[in-house]
């Protein structure tokens, strides 16, 4: 019986890695990147979302409701720490507003997003989709439990890594994202941990960012919707103005 | 009469010595200090002028009006202004031209970002209007697309080395564009301002940027013409509305903060150094007048011996000229001595003016001049001021009795 339950496990195991191989076998790089994205950003989300820095020792702690609407528009409200609360930050299209109840809208050069967010080690486009664009050339190998991505960027393309290396579960959740610089070098580590299932969706609910200086940034995903019925109109300055009214 | 005079003189100067020496000093040290600060003075206005015209600005630039209250690139020449500013440029005498387009960028590697000025210019062109390909420490100057050029302060903060991929980003026609460039070279100069300084080709500042103009036209001119006249005749053209959307920008308009700190530099040096000349001539003058109250008595002798009260003053008036002159001798060697070593080497304030003089385009070393007419200058200020401090003594000593004088000493 014992044995019989085991040659079944063990069959279900075969039958799994043969699953993940054949998808392997058939999935290309971009492929996989492509699924990866899908469940990482979706069209549209919403949730709340907390960050904590570590900067040479010393923490801060911020918590963020934010809005996205495919690549174009972005709304990010503030909700801790206190002193910054109802101050926000808007992108539409290639532009940036940064609003605060005190002072009102401003807007920013849109370089800034570039900026690290928060004074953390990655910047805003880190953590939404530069990483994951069209910029690489990459190969995937198909592993035990998913899939290793090596991407190394296109000789003209504006990235600053010399290599990124992605491991992908078999349900196409990131688990880890390795920098290196163009000496190949360790850079950072992006951990991919708590997966959670959201509208049949698994999302790593809490993402680990360490920079070989030791700093490190935490995301949690406190709450998360996604495919939202979003009207473009939403991503205004006078949705800045309505926050602590409501 | 002017021989024994002279003799006489040179003979009471060394019966005091110390009291000589001391006005010697007095002189001395006035003539160093006008010295120095005069060549200092000097050599501060063209070691910023220098380093900006050679290794920055090039000696005039022809820009669209208005472009420094608002300096993106969509203020910059259109094709029409370019043409219209190389027709202003017709049959004017300059030794070359070179095309720039220039806009803030964010520059970024895999250990940071840092704001930048990118400029696209032509490799070849540019060589011929600044030398800031003589400045590269490391690897090479541009010379085609996809590269880029940057300082070695730069460099260092981001951790690039040569040949490595870096990421401008900078606002274009359409939103933020981005662009990916090989660290071809590194550059070193001593302005701390001319850091943020990222040469790339024209081509690729047009394609970042979206603009199809340029910013500027930057003007080198032979050697030995004068800059002003030539910058006001252009700039009289361009307001006779011959290409009045255009405006000719000398070295002074290119660096307005400049323009307050250095503009009349020398000029401005004239009270102080009228101050310093009184203060040498209250030392002689004081110094003076007290050896003329000493020798009341020996005057008064030497006037009821037979001797003028012309000659005395001319005696008197020599001993002045001989301390006038040895002490300008000793201190005008020592000064020029600095001076010439101040030229070589320079004063280092980057410490300094890493809080303030990079913002204003100050170099970080800072060089003395060196001239002839700084000796002629020194010369006649310690001369006319020694002369002028004898003035009372030799009043008094015409006025002496040599019978009360006799009895007064």
């Amino acid at each position: 019986m014992k044995r019989l339950k085991s040659i079944i496990i063990g069959c279900g195991l075969l039958g799994l890695s043969l699953s993940v191989w054949a998808q392997g076998a058939t999935l290309n790089a971009a492929e996989i990147l492509e699924r990866v994205n899908e469940k990482w950003q979706g069209d549209s989300y919403h949730g709340v979302l907390s960050i904590e820095i570590t900067l040479a020792g010393q923490s801060k702690f911020h918590k963020l409701e934010a809005w996205t609407l495919g690549e174009e528009y972005a709304l990010i409200r503030i909700l801790e720490p206190e002193i910054d609360l109802n101050s926000g930050y808007l992108e539409l299209g290639g532009e940036l507003w940064y609003y605060s109840p005190a002072v009102g809208s401003i807007k920013l050069p849109s370089l800034a997003l570039s900026d690290a967010l928060f004074g953390s080690g990655p910047s805003l486009s880190d953590l939404s989709h530069t990483t994951l664009s069209d910029d690489y050339e990459t190969s995937a190998d198909v592993t035990e439990s998913g899939f290793f991505l090596i991407l190394v960027p296109h000789e003209d393309a504006p990235v600053v890594y010399g290599k990124l290396e992605l491991t992908v579960s078999e349900m196409f959740v990131i688990q880890e994202l390795i920098y290196y610089d163009q000496r190949g070098e360790l850079l950072q580590t992006a951990t991919f941990s708590d997966v959670i299932l959201i509208q049949d969706r698994e999302l790593a609910s809490t993402v680990t960012i360490v920079d070989v200086y030791g700093d490190t940034t935490t995301l949690r995903y406190e709450t998360a919707e996604f495919d939202l019925d979003l009207d473009p109109s939403f991503f205004d300055l006078a949705t800045f103005e309505s926050w602590g009214t409501e | 009469m002017t021989k024994s005079a002279m003799k006489l003189a040179w003979r009471n100067l060394w019966r005091h010595t110390q009291r000589t020496l001391m006005m010697i000093a007095i002189v001395a040290f006035g003539s160093l200090v006008i010295l120095v600060l005069w060549g200092f003075t000097d050599g501060f206005t063209a070691s910023v002028t220098q380093t900006q015209t050679r290794y920055n600005q090039s000696d005039f630039q022809i820009r669209a009006a208005g472009y420094a209250e608002d300096p993106i690139p969509a203020n910059g020449l259109t094709p029409s202004q370019i043409e219209e500013a190389n027709a202003l440029l017709e049959g004017v005498r300059i030794s070359a031209v070179a095309p720039r387009l220039e806009t803030n960028g964010l520059l970024r590697s895999s250990y940071g970002s840092d704001g930048i000025l990118v400029r696209g210019i032509d490799p070849t062109d540019e060589q011929r209007v600044t030398k800031l390909h003589n400045a590269i420490t490391q690897g090479r100057f541009l010379s085609g697309d996809g590269e880029i050029v940057l300082s070695t302060r730069v460099a260092e903060s981001l951790d690039i080395r040569l040949g490595e991929r870096v990421v401008v980003m900078a606002q274009g026609g359409e939103g933020t564009s981005s662009m990916a460039f090989r660290a071809v070279g590194f550059f070193s100069l001593d302005i701390d301002a001319l850091d943020r300084i990222a040469p790339i080709t024209l081509a690729d500042a047009r394609a970042l940027t979206g603009w199809n103009g340029l910013s500027s036209v930057a003007v080198k001119v032979p050697p030995g013409t004068s800059i002003d006249r030539l910058v006001a005749s252009l700039q009289e053209t361009v307001s006779a509305g011959d290409a009045g959307s255009l405006e000719v920008a000398d070295f002074f308009t290119l660096n307005p903060m400049a323009r307050i700190m250095l503009q009349g530099g020398t000029l401005k040096l004239i009270p102080l150094v009228l101050m310093i000349a009184a203060m040498a001539g209250f030392g002689v003058a004081n110094t003076t007048f007290y050896s003329v109250l000493e020798r009341t008595r020996e005057f008064g002798v030497m006037t009821a011996v037979g001797m003028t009260k012309k000659m005395l003053a001319r005696v008197i008036l020599v001993e002045s000229l001989f301390v006038a002159s040895i002490g300008f001798v000793i201190g005008g060697t020592l000064g020029y001595g600095c001076l010439m070593y101040l030229s070589r080497y320079g004063v280092d304030f980057s410490r300094f003016m890493q809080g303030f003089g990079s913002d204003l385009g100050l170099p970080n070393i800072l060089y003395a001049t060196t001239s002839g007419w700084y000796w002629v200058i020194a010369f006649s200020v310690v001369v006319a001021t020694a002369l002028a401090a004898t003035w009372y003594p030799v009043r008094r000593t015409n006025q002496l009795e040599p019978v009360s004088a006799i009895r007064e000493g």
